[in-house]
């Protein structure tokens, strides 16, 4: 018996309204609603009410106040005086930073170790399997302590003592540095290039599949449109560095005794940073000065070690090194043992006199500590080094000092020893004397194309230009990739293992080779039944971002917690923190969505 | 049943405060025969417990102290070790009688946590801890150089405030926890990290090697430390600020533990006299609702001001750190004893 229909006698009697299914279910309808308006009203009003009551801010005006939040990385120029709404900016671009190469670099490695476990190599086999079950068997803020505290953090090369490798690249336990192509100002000579390229790709692509359908041929679409492209683009990147000159416009500005380099962009009047400048800075004879240091490095004892900043020998005529006091040093009988010139040395006493340093005469016997805190003077002529400024329109360079220059300080410090006059190099009071600098003589904007290959160096202790990764991105990146790919394997093998094995058999049997069979038949069936779980590792992948923390990484979810900490908004920034995540899921979810129904079987 | 057995917990509640209310916490703790101290249990130097499990440093003397005043006994203190987040409510609640855990005394403390501040015993400020040959002197040194930070207090924006204002630019590495932020300074990823001053004194002793590390005599924020009671008792608010004061003056009038007892029988200042309620002289301080040889037993127990800076913070420590702005006024700091009169 139906409820909606009553098992009364006569067909005529008049049901009650009460009884009348389709009544009751409109009430239950409008009860339903208004207990959920009634439920949500409460609720937000509980929630401001108890946020007045405790006078915390319950609306978003915070986001336009000052920040001053210090992020040292962002995509986009950034200063402390900038809005909470732009640190939050920059943490939303951080996360995107890391979700999107996560993604990329998991997948590859996911897909990997996926059809490995499936190899008939026995060591290949079993070495991916160990991979996936330990891999993924670890929670993954015990695998991001590891990878930042154990493996990058301990990593050999101190950023005192980078490793150069060639190509630019430059390694140390700060990160990565390598040399990146930046759009500088005269990138708008080359857009219209760059769109008729992309038209006439378009062209081409159209004209190459109507020619091959005409002609019933089977064949690549793809050559000609890419070659268009690349000889068009190419031909606008080449006429883009045609006739090209410093505009007056750009002025340059050098606070050497900062170690640091401005360039001021003036357009209209409005003062602006110009990003992606190139500046040549040469210096005749130039000084500078560093202290050795003891260092505790990978764990290890490094001792009366010298560190001058990362330079390289075909920059400079000729490097000369001396003690700052000479007299001194050769009381102590020191000397200086190079383990890379020109940028690093050891101090050391040639106690057994064979004239050069052997193991142990770095230890001063009286302390048995290294010779620390020797000054030790370099001396460079001739050097030329070409920087390109970065977003903020700035150079580093290290903080050399003209030879006349370091005179006059050092007579003006033993003459009249005050306040300030200790820190000659950054002190207000012995500025004036010093500001006469080597670097402003010679340096000089250089005239630029429509890219610039922006070079990584490290002036001081930090690296300056090109791409730089931080250890703390590598180490979130490296546990968020490690960690997925264990699960993206696992569901690859699983999609291969579903498709029948008859299709196998059947691709055999016309005479496919493994690797066909594989590429042509068994993968692309595959990756119909591997999507859409794929997409669900695909967003946890960008949701576990959010315990950057641990590595030190300034993701959204970092920014906005000491955002919330300084204003005390939790609940909006929570809302902010949710519709983010929601904007980014959402994403992925609409452009994988489209790829997998376009794999999808289309069945009739 | 329930409603029955809650109103007699809210009764019972209501009849105990105001007992607290009518005799005054002063006369609890005596009756109760302990003083209860909320402490802070990780910060060497301030409040730890050593090997044995007995509480050590500078906030626990005062707690000390103030237990000395009240029992002429030193011992007879419970101590609450609390976190930063825990502190407000065991003050509002009566769990505690009196907050010793670093600290600050600020406007929102006073007045929404309803604490009353005794004088300020360490001014504090965040500062900076460098490698000691690293060439940073000043903060200006920084520029170009990474600092470490922990996130989830004002650190980070002053640090940023700062630096900004100076027009010096750096690398800020911010952390979530102090020890991942220690190993990434120890491992030189920064050249440099910032907390409160304490902070960085404690855990320079947990570098591998902290000889080889300074914190530059640079502060650029306001940390004043003190003890806190709760608002709407004078005569226990009164006890414990004259306490601090009683071991300002000690060191003023160079009454120190060691010579306390001669003091306490030949001294001729008047001053001092009244300070240690020696026989014969006026007392100033039974009027407390304290024995007369109150403030006398507490610098027996823990030595004056300057005593128990020494032995947990300067000299007499690993920490090894200077007076500075700690010293008394007429060295130049902020130290100042009230007379008793």
């Amino acid at each position: 018996m139906q409820p909606g229909k009553p098992n009364v006698s006569a067909s005529t009697a008049v049901v009650p309204f009460w009884r009348n299914v389709k009544i009751i279910g409109v009430i239950a309808q409008f009860v339903f609603v208004i207990a959920l308006v009634a439920g949500v009203g409460i609720l937000v009003n509980n929630v401001v009410t108890a946020l007045a009551k405790a006078n915390l801010p319950a609306d978003f005006s915070f986001l336009g106040k000052p920040a001053g939040i210090p992020i040292a990385e962002r995509a986009i120029p950034y200063q402390v005086t900038d809005t909470y709404a732009r640190a939050l900016l920059i943490g939303f671009l951080n996360t995107l930073k890391v979700a999107i190469v996560g993604v990329v670099l998991a997948t590859v490695i996911g897909v990997l170790m996926g059809v490995m476990r499936l190899s008939s190599n026995w060591l290949v086999r079993t070495m991916a399997s160990v991979y996936v079950e330990v891999l993924r068997n670890i929670p993954l803020a015990v695998q991001i302590v590891f990878w930042y505290s154990a493996v990058l953090l301990p990593f050999p090369p101190r950023i005192s003592d980078p490793i150069a490798l060639p190509g630019g690249l430059i390694m140390s336990n700060v990160g990565l540095a390598f040399p990146f192509l930046y759009p500088t100002y005269r990138f708008a000579v080359w857009v219209p290039y760059l769109v008729a390229a992309a038209v006439l790709a378009g062209v081409a692509w159209w004209w190459r599949r109507r020619t091959l359908a005409k002609a019933d041929r089977v064949g690549s679409v793809w050559p000609f449109p890419v070659v268009t492209f690349l000889v068009v683009a190419g031909m606008g990147l080449g006429l883009s560095y045609v006739g090209r000159s410093v505009p007056s416009d750009l002025t340059f500005t050098f606070e050497a005794d900062r170690g640091r380099g401005t360039t001021a962009f003036v357009v209209d009047g409005k003062s602006r940073p110009a990003a992606f400048v190139p500046v040549t800075i040469e210096i005749e004879k130039a000084s500078l000065t560093v202290s050795s240091q003891n260092l505790v490095e990978s764990r290890q004892d490094v001792r009366g070690s010298v560190r001058f900043p990362l330079m390289r020998e075909n920059e400079a005529d000729a490097f000369e090194f001396a003690f700052a006091d000479a007299e001194a040093a050769e009381e102590r009988g020191l000397q200086l043992s190079f383990d890379k010139y020109p940028s690093v040395a050891t101090i050391y006493v040639d106690r057994n006199g064979n004239g050069r340093f052997d193991a142990g005469e770095d230890v001063d016997p009286a302390t048995n500590r290294g010779y620390g805190g020797v000054d030790v003077v370099m001396t460079v002529t001739n050097f030329r080094r070409t920087l390109v400024s970065d977003r903020d329109g700035q150079v580093r360079t290290p903080t050399f000092k003209h030879a006349d220059d370091v005179a006059a300080a050092a007579v003006e410090e033993s003459a009249a020893p005050r306040a300030g006059t200790r820190f000659s190099a950054f002190g207000q009071a012995a500025t004036a004397t010093v500001s006469e600098s080597a670097l402003s003589a010679k340096t000089a904007i250089q005239p630029v194309g429509a890219l610039v290959l922006s070079r990584a160096y490290v002036p001081v202790s930090n690296y300056e230009g090109g791409m730089r990764l931080t250890v703390n991105y590598l180490a979130l990146l490296l546990a968020l990739v490690v960690y997925t790919s264990a699960f993206i394997a696992e569901i690859v093998r699983g999609g291969i293992l579903a498709v029948p094995k008859g299709q196998r058999e059947a691709a055999r049997a016309i005479g496919l080779s493994g690797t066909q069979t594989f590429s042509l038949i068994i993968f692309p069936q595959a990756m119909r039944i591997v999507l859409p779980p794929m997409i669900s590792q695909y967003l946890n992948l960008t949701k576990n971002s959010s315990l950057a923390s641990l590595a030190g990484y300034a993701e959204l979810f970092v920014i906005a917690s000491v955002v919330s900490n300084q204003t005390g908004a939790a609940i909006p920034i929570a809302l902010l923190l949710i519709g983010s995540y929601l904007v980014i899921s959402l994403a992925f979810s609409l452009v994988l969505n489209q790829v997998n129904a376009r794999l999808a079987l289309v069945e009739r | 049943m329930t409603r029955y057995f809650r109103f007699l917990v809210a009764l019972a509640l209501v009849v105990s405060a105001g007992t607290v209310f009518a005799q005054g916490r002063l006369q609890a703790i005596k009756d109760r025969g302990e003083l209860r101290c909320g402490v802070n249990a990780n910060l060497p130097g301030f409040g730890v417990p050593d090997a044995s499990g007995a509480y050590t440093g500078f906030d626990i003397d005062f707690c000390k102290a103030i237990a000395a005043a009240v029992f002429g006994d030193a011992s007879k203190v419970v101590y609450r070790p609390l976190t930063a987040g825990e502190r407000p409510t065991a003050l509002q609640s009566g769990e505690i009688d009196v907050l010793i855990r670093n600290t600050t005394r600020t406007s929102i403390r006073e007045t929404d946590w309803g604490a009353n501040f005794a004088p300020t015993t360490y001014y504090d400020g965040q500062g900076f801890m460098v490698r000691k040959d690293s060439g940073i002197n000043s903060l200006r040194d920084f520029e170009g150089r990474s600092i470490c930070v922990q996130s989830g207090t004002t650190t980070e924006t002053n640090l940023g405030t700062t630096l900004a204002g100076l027009g010096v630019q750096f690398t800020p590495v911010i952390f979530e926890t102090a020890p991942v932020l220690i190993a990434a300074y120890d491992d030189g990823q920064c050249d440099g990290w910032t907390t409160d001053g304490s902070g960085l004194v404690s855990y320079q002793t947990q570098l591998r090697v902290p000889s080889d590390h300074k914190i530059l005599p640079v502060i650029i924020s306001k940390e004043p430390l003190g003890p806190a009671v709760l608002h709407g008792d004078d005569q226990w608010y009164d006890v414990v600020s004259w306490t601090v004061y009683a071991l300002f003056d000690a060191e003023e009038y160079g009454v120190t533990q060691a010579n306390v007892d001669d003091m306490l029988v030949s001294a001729a200042d008047p001053q001092v006299k009244r300070l240690l309620g020696a026989p014969g002289s006026e007392s100033y301080v039974e009027a407390f609702g304290l024995s007369a040889d109150a403030f006398y037993q507490a610098i027996k127990a823990v030595g004056n001001y300057g005593e128990i800076f020494e032995r947990n913070l300067g000299s007499g420590s690993v920490f090894g750190l200077e007076r500075g702005i700690n010293a008394q006024y007429y060295d130049g700091g902020l130290i100042y004893g009230y007379p008793f009169n």
